[in-house]
């Protein structure tokens, strides 16, 4: 049998899902272990860490500590580290040759002003981490940037005081995801809201998505980028053309299992056991 | 149970695990399960900077 831990804090409706699909599978003996007593995992216990905590940092500090103690995890800490922080993803992405929306970086409100000036308004401010569209920002023109830096040099955290600039592309009501396990597309969805941010944690709702042959591609060259693994890439279509606005390496799923049909967490399962035969 | 916020009555789901999230249906507010036996829920903190995806 093939043990799994699946580390978590909180545990929500995809834990739950993700545990029944791993009980379900012939070969997996899974056991659930809070991020608290992590120290508990071994290699002599555990073939294949899935880690699932909700806060980026927590994952990625944990999914390194059992990395440096033998373990086999998913997604690995480099992955994590990758996608939680969208300049890293941006420059992944760049490095691998992915389409994306045109960035810049910036590191005082001089220079974020000046960028701005190069991309062009309307422009989206992303905090480097985080989610859930949270402190995402549409800047439509120079006076609203001024004050949004202002705000972000006073109140923000070292952490806000690095700036992350996006081409705003404005979209027809609906962006993409794709899911992806191990470089294989699985499924697709439609995120549909009337506002600008389409995100399920904000009301979006989801729609099954065709998996065609650009999107196919795109998902893979983006896997390939951050390292492979347990996959959503979110996309944007740009004149027909599609960029990859972000990646998620713990990603939320609930809402996609009904519309796509696809029973993911069941696919999750699937690609652990050939990830750790891969392995061993 | 009771919610701990608006006091409105919900239905545990059954098989529930420590850690597990729950929702009132009446004031949406969250809470996690810190014991199952006997069922304890505290008010589940603001959603934090780095949560989600």
């Amino acid at each position: 049998m093939v043990q799994v831990a699946l580390v978590h804090g909180i545990v929500r409706e995809e834990e739950r899902l993700l545990l029944n699909a791993l009980t379900q599978h012939p070969v997996i003996a899974p056991r659930l272990v809070h991020e608290s007593d992590q120290a508990q995992i071994t290699p002599d216990n555990t073939d294949c860490v899935l880690i699932r905590s909700v806060s980026h940092h927590h994952a990625r500090t944990i999914a390194f500590m059992l990395e440096r103690r033998g373990l086999l995890v998913v997604n690995p800490s480099q992955t994590i580290e990758l996608c939680g922080d969208k300049i890293r993803t941006a420059i992944a992405l760049e490095q691998g040759g992915v389409p994306q929306p045109r960035f810049r970086t910036a590191f005082s409100v001089d220079e974020a002003l000046r960028r701005m000036d190069e991309v062009g308004y309307p422009l989206v401010l992303k905090p480097p981490v985080g989610s859930w569209g949270r402190l995402l920002a549409k800047v439509n023109d120079r006076d609203a940037a001024e004050a949004l830096l202002e705000h972000k040099q006073v109140l923000g955290g070292p952490q806000h005081h690095v700036y992350f600039l996006q081409e705003y592309i404005p979209q027809a009501g609906h962006d993409i995801r794709v899911f992806i396990a191990g470089g294989t597309p699985l499924a697709a969805i439609e995120r549909h809201a009337d506002h600008w941010i389409n995100n399920t944690a904000r009301g979006a709702t989801v729609a099954n998505r065709p998996l065609d042959e650009g999107l196919r591609n795109l998902a893979i060259a983006a896997s390939a980028a951050v390292g492979g693994g347990l996959l959503a890439i979110d996309v944007l279509v740009s004149n027909g053309e599609y960029l990859v606005n972000e990646v998620n390496d713990r990603m939320e799923f609930k809402n996609s299992i009904a519309p796509t049909g696809v029973d993911l967490p069941q696919r999750v399962a699937e690609y652990l056991v050939q990830h750790v035969g891969v392995f061993v | 149970m009771s919610c701990l916020v608006c006091g409105a009555q919900f239905q545990a789901p059954a098989n529930l695990i420590v850690h597990q999230v729950l929702s009132c249906n009446e004031c949406l507010s969250e809470f996690e399960v810190t014991d199952t036996e006997p069922l304890t829920l505290v008010e589940l903190p603001p959603n934090e900077e780095d949560w989600g995806q």
